[in-house]
């Protein structure tokens, strides 16, 4: 043993070990060898706790670290949510939908909902973000703020949070939401989980508790920010629930005074223009079929478009599909793709990878069709059709909805 | 799903789709087909698809004319093209070794009516865009040479065989080949589903011996590492569907893909693997990815002189996989002994595209109990005696007959 | 003359994890790794932006020693060198204390004018790390690139998108960029670039070297902690359809 991993946090315990291996297949990074007992390479260790959690004979432990765990409504409390909104001044639906978890979180710790909406002062975003739950609303309004520019919404993200101190931030886990939340989380130095699935309150240490696919979504990682606040967390579109609007609610609203803000002055905006929509029909449409690599030809494609079209579907397609050549790369679902939530989404020989899954988890309703029934996208699917493509697609053309 | 079939293969690559086509064609009874992966997924997705005639060693003409002949027979069950490019071959020699080898092949060749020719320096930059011809000595041309997708080629056998009643299984892996009293009797498969049939053929390529190994049977191959490099697309340069070329002297050979250039190269030291080492699928199995520079610094000295600036061409892809080499470098087709009923077409030798419908129909021929086309005898897999597939010296006995191959 | 630093990360080739039934065990699919695919059109920008300027490319990864491989293939791709941080202290970072010593990497490479991230890593998916690294640096953040325009002395002008606007701005150097796939294409390698990667010597740095307490990175600083893992629940019972008449009654 040398001295790196005399003192490194995973150790074994050599006198409980039965030498059974199920350490090194547990490590997903290769980093456990088995001699007698297990051997550690610190280098490929990321302490993920896999191992410790696989081992029959309690022979591996994780040194737990010495910080303190700051219990919930100490000197932070509040669990806010930082509103986004679309360009026509509206709320964003994502924003609705982290209300609604709110609530559930707040009733847990006996706290209140609160919302931070910078930048635009709409009354309808004002009022839907009481409608939706928010119980108080702090508005950081600036002329520099009429833009969304990171840079500036973080710096006066930060000067609100370091005042109001929140014990939770949600953030969507958007284009725009995932960079802000970042810059954020760096200039509060906490911590900040990524594109969480599921959030709850543990019921006894009050921490919030950030949940969210790993290992290929093999796996659910639950993650939490003992010492740090607020605890945030980014949380993907569609998969929470939001609340019935009730529009007799209403916040109490709180004006924060930004008569100091400095904006960044190494960024000039040159202009903005509003992109004419057309990528993004896909995020309009009650049906979506999906198709993926299990559609070989080209001209399969062409007659599930014509499918689609008579379903007034529109049709979007797997990474796999797309490298294929069979669809159009703006039109790929998935994680590195756009994420959708229609009422029903028609999976076409899509196998269900992750990459695509994590598009598809806010569909209502989801069929797929594919050869084999084995196929991960079963997994997800609420009906599902164990058939060839070729030999399901005529009798598809005759299926209206 | 059924339970019993007369003949099971396993193995949807070339060899067994093509046994299957070829046994379907025979009416050798309900045939199952199946593979742990997708059909034509594995190596014979990533083999270099180079379809040439003449050869000098015994009955591998017959062998790759068959294939041809498949090709043509199921094109016409089918009513669909398997896109064989007619681009035609030249072998380079510039060498007296090469010379001997070229003179040899063009004998060979004129015996078995393939059409060739000796070409010049001109011809072949006229044929050859991008190579430098002064370097060329001596060049043989057979404008009836052919390249093929290997995966369409396979895919094409596994569809005939389907249309004449074959049933596929795909991503259904074979547990065991299960055996009593000394003949097989049916296959286990991972899922605990048994199949009957009283007789199995293992067409696994480089898993099949993992399948043997409980049976004590060896047959004589190890996984060998091929690969090929593809550059960059320049159309001028690579036009599609020019001749492919064998360089023996550069341990080389080439052909055109849609605008690129594909060069094989060989190593002087060939890399065989352990089959205990294997992977379920080869994109997990690591082929060593350094060699994709280490083996091209080897080899570029020699191809240098046709291809001057190799150094410094834009490599786009490269694409490494395992052939089956036999210590001979012939095939392993035939009755394996110690249980009756069970029949092996593999040993590919990096000629399964190629032989690949001539090893089924041999293969077909041998279990049917027709009167073979080729002798047998040259392909039987106990030639060796006993053999252990899993010993490093045996493995490098397989790597050597890789390493000392005469052609591209 | 510019510097750009390039952040490079090793993942694994697939991120594909089988759950063993019995065990309840992770089987990976494979131990090959190779460069996280967003990283490389990173350094392909700084190559790019190279040829119109004279500039040093500096490519860094955090990691094992076997991410060397990593930076291996960025000296082959033309980085003019390669820094590995890499240390048993820096294990169980999560992005925060990741983007600290990417942070304390680059005060230590000295004046810079733009660094280059991928926009995502296929092992972690988080998007975090390069805003993060520009938080803690107080420089500019380009998230959502759509395109790099000219570049001039103490300016980089940039278009991205935010939300459905389309924005054009000039921002000052020092700044970050996030690059993906959809930013450029890759150019091919070749064998002289090989041979020349071979003769550089790749830099190893750990906490010393950064000047940092090797207790401020790793698993304890880390704000976040991963307390528990689970294999997710299957919510949802599959109904199938047996032909096409289900079907059809399935998707009304």
């Amino acid at each position: 043993m040398n001295e790196h991993t005399a003192s490194f946090a995973l150790q074994v315990r050599e006198d409980q070990c039965i030498g059974c291996g199920m350490c090194v297949d547990a490590c997903a990074y290769g980093a456990i060898r088995m001699a007698e007992y297990p051997e550690i390479d610190p280098y490929k260790c990321r302490l993920c706790g896999s191992c410790v959690q696989a081992c029959p004979s309690e022979a591996l432990a994780l040194n737990e670290p010495e910080t303190q765990t700051q219990i919930s409504g100490g000197t932070s409390k509040g669990i806010w949510v930082l509103a986004e909104t679309e360009a026509d001044g509206t709320l964003s639906a994502v924003t609705k939908e982290l209300l609604g978890k709110a609530a559930v979180l707040a009733e847990k710790l006996h706290q209140d909902v609160e919302a931070l909406l910078i930048g635009s002062e709409s009354d309808a975003a004002v009022s839907s973000l009481a409608a939706y739950g928010a119980q108080r609303i702090h508005l950081a309004g600036h002329s520099s703020l009429a833009s969304f520019i990171e840079e500036n919404y973080a710096r006066a993200a930060v000067q609100v949070i370091r005042e109001c101190r929140p014990d939770i931030l949600l953030v969507g886990a958007t284009p725009r939401g995932r960079g802000l939340s970042a810059r954020i989380a760096a200039l509060l130095q906490t911590g900040l989980t990524a594109d969480c699935t599921e959030l709850d309150i543990d019921a006894e240490t009050g921490l919030l508790q950030q949940i969210r696919p790993a290992f290929g979504g093999n796996l659910m990682a639950t993650i939490a920010t003992p010492a740090h606040r607020p605890q945030m967390a980014s949380v993907r579109p569609g998969v929470m629930k939001a609340r019935e609007a009730d529009p007799a609610l209403k916040g109490e609203c709180i004006r924060h005074d930004l008569s100091d803000f400095k904006c960044d002055g190494h960024i000039r905006l040159l202009d903005e223009v509003l992109e004419t929509a057309g990528g993004d029909s896909l995020g309009n449409s009650r049906i979506v079929i999906g198709v993926g690599r299990g559609v070989k030809k080209k001209e399969t494609v062409e007659r599930i478009c014509q499918w689609a079209k008579r379903l007034g579907a529109a049709v979007a397609g797997s990474r796999a599909a797309v490298e294929a050549g069979l669809i159009d790369a703006h039109l790929q679902v998935g994680q590195t793709g756009q994420t959708i939530a229609p009422d029903l989404y028609i999976a076409i020989g899509i196998s269900g990878q992750i990459q695509h899954t994590a598009g598809i988890a806010g569909a209502k309703r989801i069929i797929a069709i594919n050869p084999d029934k084995t196929a991960p996208i079963f997994n997800v699917a609420d009906y599902g059709w164990a058939v060839p493509v070729e030999e399901a697609l005529p009798q598809l053309m005759a299926v209206q909805v | 799903m059924e339970k019993t079939y007369d003949v099971v293969i396993i193995g949807g690559g070339l060899l067994g789709c093509a046994t299957a086509y070829q046994l379907a064609k025979r009416k050798a009874g309900r045939i199952l087909l199946l593979d742990g992966n997708e059909i034509a997924s594995q190596a014979s997705a990533r083999a270099a698809c180079l379809l040439t005639r003449a050869r000098t060693k015994p009955a591998l003409m017959e062998l790759v004319q068959e294939t041809y002949d498949c090709i043509a027979e199921i094109e016409d069950l089918l009513g669909e093209s398997l896109e064989l490019q007619q681009c035609g071959s030249i072998t380079i020699a510039s060498s007296e070794t090469s010379l001997k080898g070229l003179e040899a092949l063009e004998e060979a060749a004129t015996r078995f009516g393939i059409p060739n020719e000796r070409i010049t320096k001109d011809k072949v930059k006229a044929l050859l865009p991008w190579i430098d011809a002064e370097a060329v000595d001596v060049a043989l041309y057979m404008p009836t040479d052919a390249f093929i997708d290997s995966a369409l080629l396979c895919s094409g056998y596994a569809k005939a065989a389907a249309r004449l009643g074959v049933t596929l299984r795909p991503n259904c892996k074979v547990k065991e080949i299960m055996v009593e009293g000394g003949r097989v009797c049916g296959v286990r498969l991972a899922d605990g589903e048994c199949i009957e049939a009283p007789v199995v053929v293992n067409a696994a390529g480089s898993w099949a011996n993992l399948l043997m190994r409980p049976l004590h049977v060896g047959l004589p191959f190890t996984p060998v590492r091929s690969h090929f490099w593809i550059t960059k697309i320049d159309k001028e340069r690579f036009p599609a569907g020019h001749p492919f070329t064998v360089i023996p002297d550069a341990r080389a050979f080439t052909r055109s893909d849609v605008g690129a250039l594909i060069i094989g190269l060989r190593e002087s030291r060939c890399q065989s693997f352990d089959p205990a080492t294997l992977t379920g699928q080869l994109e997990d199995f690591d082929f060593r990815k350094e060699a994709e520079w280490t083996v091209l610094d080897e080899c570029a000295p020699l191809l240098k002189p046709y291809l001057h600036d190799i150094d410094d061409l834009p490599i786009a892809h490269y694409m490494a996989g395992p052939s089956c080499y036999v210590p001979d470098a012939m095939f392993i087709i035939g009755p394996v002994q110690a249980y009756a009923g069970l029949f092996t077409v593999t040993g590919c030798c990096g000629g399964g595209v190629a032989a690949g419908g001539g090893m089924g129909r041999l293969a077909a021929e041998l279990i049917t109990g027709e009167t073979p086309f080729v002798n047998p005898a040259l392909f039987a897999p106990e030639r060796f005696g006993e053999v252990d597939p899993f010993s490093p010296e045996f493995q490098q006995r397989c790597a050597d007959a890789r390493s000392n191959k005469k052609g591209g | 003359m510019k510097r750009y630093i390039v952040f490079l990360k090793q993942v694994p080739q697939s991120t594909k994890v089988e759950l063993n039934p019995v065990t309840k065990t992770l089987k990976r699919s494979s131990a090959l790794s190779r460069t996280n695919p967003d990283d490389l059109y990173a350094l392909q920008m700084a190559l790019d932006l190279k040829r119109d300027t004279a500039a040093e490319v500096v490519a860094v990864s955090m990691g094992p020693a076997s991410a060397e491989t990593v930076l291996r293939e960025a000296l082959q791709r033309g980085a003019d060198r390669a820094i590995l941080l890499s240390s048993p202290a820096f294990a169980g970072s999560d992005t925060w204390c990741t983007s600290l010593v990417l942070a304390a990497a680059v005060h230590k490479i000295g004046a810079y004018d733009l660094l280059f991230f991928g926009k995502m890593a296929i092992d972690g998916d988080t998007a975090q790390v390069g805003p993060e690294v520009a938080g803690q640096l107080d420089i500019p953040q380009v998230t959502c690139l759509s395109a790099v325009g000219q570049l001039t002395e103490h300016t980089i002008s940039v278009s991205r998108k935010a939300g459905a606007y389309l924005q054009r701005m000039e921002i000052e150097l020092p700044c970050a960029v996030m690059v993906s796939r959809e930013n450029g294409e890759l150019d091919c390698m070749t064998l002289s670039g090989w041979r020349r990667a071979q003769r550089q010597e790749i830099l190893r740095w750990d906490e010393k070297d950064l000047g940092i307490d090797a207790s401020s990175v790793g698993l304890y600083a880390s704000p976040t902690r991963v307390v528990s893992t689970a294999v997710p629940v299957r919510k949802k019972e599959i109904n199938w359809c047996a032909d096409a008449a289900a079907f059809a009654e399935a998707i009304k």
